[in-house]
């Protein structure tokens, strides 16, 4: 089978949430040597890709995302000895974590599978991140992105102080920083220094791809 | 105007099933030891918690579920004991005494646990493994949710029916993105038609908490028995606006939460609080089966509630457009 056809088996597997299908893709896609990187790019993003326009047009919710979260996983798993071996580029680094005295995780799993499937390399920091914990990951990781997640009103303002944290380190202009969950809107992200609010997952992920592609 | 006050009809209990509670700073452990085996769930409070008032911390947050009873498959047996097991009692002096106290100045709402898949969902599950579950343990999923269903349809239903409140709150929490269409549609209408037979019967109204985006569900609500669509939110935290759910949802109630985005996040804002419900109030001309609902707790700044009664004490019905502007005008 030709390389194309490998890698739309795999792409088209993800998006139809057929997992035995893509973990065939993916050994067949191993024993024909395709390069890691390319795999990924072209098969497991691609998949991806597919699941969030499935998403974005409401024939995906949240139980498909899952699912076809848990088969990316295991993609990744099958491919993560052939990733070390021939030293895979990441897209880019992020930190992420759901803001202190909040331990909604939903939006912040789902935002973490699809930055995964596209390349990333993601440092979950959990639920309920205390303030230092995001600014530690950030100077550790040496991270170019910075996602923080809130389901509740009353915890959301937290991520205002942590961007205030970070001016006061001069760590500001290090990382773009993007907000998502319920109430979150483009209004508050202006109001507290955020470079970008969404409650898509898709259109965020699309958001750090733009950052880290400049 | 008028209050909305919360109030219990039942009391929950499970027999045959040892409860044994352990607090730690910040977190409170409760094992469920049964003969068939031991489940553990840990809930994790905010800080301040206990100073603040109705089990929920000053900051208005109440206690989160960290662990949930099921972490493995073999844990449903142990839950389907617990849930074979439980048992509801009437418990109306909570309504009966807030009655009292209202003396007509407002409703007194009942609420009973949620729908019986969403309570695995949300309390027994958590959503991870619940949807992992959904695909690869459909059949254990279905039998248990039957098994709850059973026991809210035979026992606690018929003591919401005859209990003195009016309104019966029978599910909570529904988003699309939680609750897709399909799982809606097969799981979450049948029960709702079980609940209003049993409610409409003692001539009392069903009312679900329909909070999240609803865009995805709309169609389907609307052919559900549902009386009351509770906390239903406009956009920007919604999806769906109001005069289109008004006219979706023709023979409805919309009780409209007013979105926290707007009266809380940003502190202190009278003026675009107004214009937010000015405009809101546009499109529930002319003001029929709308109940438009503030919080308060959660540390709403005083000058966003007395900038939405200064609007709602001048928003006489009918609505219309000129009484939209006067209001404009005068506030």
């Amino acid at each position: 089978m030709k390389k194309e056809d490998i890698l739309n088996n795999l792409s088209s597997s993800i998006g139809a949430l057929d997992s035995d299908g893509a973990r065939k893709a993916i050994k067949e896609a191993i024993n024909s040597n395709i390069p890691p990187t390319e795999i990924i790019i072209n098969g497991i993003s691609r998949g991806g890709e597919i699941v969030g326009e499935k998403f974005k047009n409401s024939e995906y919710f949240l139980s498909e995302l899952i699912i076809a979260g848990e088969i990316t996983k295991e993609a990744l798993q099958i491919l993560k000895p052939y990733i070390e071996q021939n030293k895979v580029q990441v897209r880019g680094k992020v930190v992420i974590g759901t803001v202190e005295g909040d331990v909604h995780d939903i939006g912040k799993n789902i935002v973490i599978m699809f930055l995964q499937s596209r390349g990333f390399d993601v440092h979950d920091l959990g639920v309920d991140v205390p303030e230092e914990d995001f600014i530690r990951a950030i100077e550790k990781t040496e991270s170019q992105i910075l996602a923080m997640s809130a389901l509740m009103t009353m915890t959301a303002p937290e991520m205002g102080k942590i961007i205030t944290r970070l001016k006061e380190l001069g760590l500001r202009d290090k990382v773009k920083v993007i907000i998502g969950g319920a109430p979150t809107t483009p209004e508050f992200c202006e109001h507290i220094g955020a470079d970008f609010q969404t409650v898509d997952p898709i259109e965020g992920v699309e958001k750090c791809l733009e950052w880290v592609k400049k | 105007m008028g209050l909305i006050c919360w109030r219990p009809c039942y009391t929950e209990s499970i027999s045959n099933v040892e409860i044994i509670t352990k607090s730690e700073p910040n977190t409170f452990i409760k094992t469920y030891n049964t003969p068939v085996g031991s489940l553990t769930e840990v809930f994790k409070h905010g800080i301040g918690y206990g100073q603040g008032i109705f089990g929920r911390d000053w900051d208005g947050v109440q206690a989160r579920k960290k662990e949930f009873m099921v972490k493995e498959p073999k844990d449903y047996k142990v839950l389907k004991f617990i849930l074979e097991n439980l048992h509801y009692k009437p418990y109306y002096y909570p309504i009966e005494d807030q009655l009292k106290r209202l003396e007509g100045d407002g409703i007194v709402l009942t609420a009973l646990p949620y729908e019986p898949l969403h309570r695995f969902l949300i309390e027994y599950v958590g959503w991870e493994r619940f949807y992992t579950d959904l695909s690869k343990n459909l059949e254990v999923l279905e039998e248990l949710s039957e098994i709850l269903e059973k026991k809210y349809v035979e026992e606690l239903l018929p003591i919401a029916a005859d209990s003195p409140s009016e309104v019966i709150l029978v599910g909570a929490n529904i988003d699309s993105m939680l609750v897709n269409p399909p799982l809606f549609e097969k799981y979450y209408l049948p029960y709702y038609k079980k609940c209003a037979e049993i409610l409409h019967a003692k001539g009392k109204m069903l009312d679900v908490h329909l909070d999240g985006r609803l865009k995805a569900l709309a169609e389907l609500v609307a052919r559900s028995e549902v009386d009351i669509i509770e906390a239903f939110t406009p956009p920007p935290m919604g999806d769906l606006p109001i005069n289109e759910a008004l006219s979706l949802w023709k023979d409805k109630l919309i009780w409209i939460n007013f979105p926290s985005t707007v009266s809380t996040l940003m502190g202190p804002r009278p003026q675009a609080v107004k214009d937010y419900l000015l405009e809101q109030l546009e499109l529930m001309i002319p003001g029929e089966r709308t109940i438009l609902f503030a919080s308060t707790e959660n540390r709403v700044p005083e000058e966003n509630i007395m900038a939405m009664s200064e609007v709602m004490e001048k928003a006489t019905l009918p609505l219309s457009k000129e009484v939209i502007e006067k209001i404009r005008k005068s506030t």
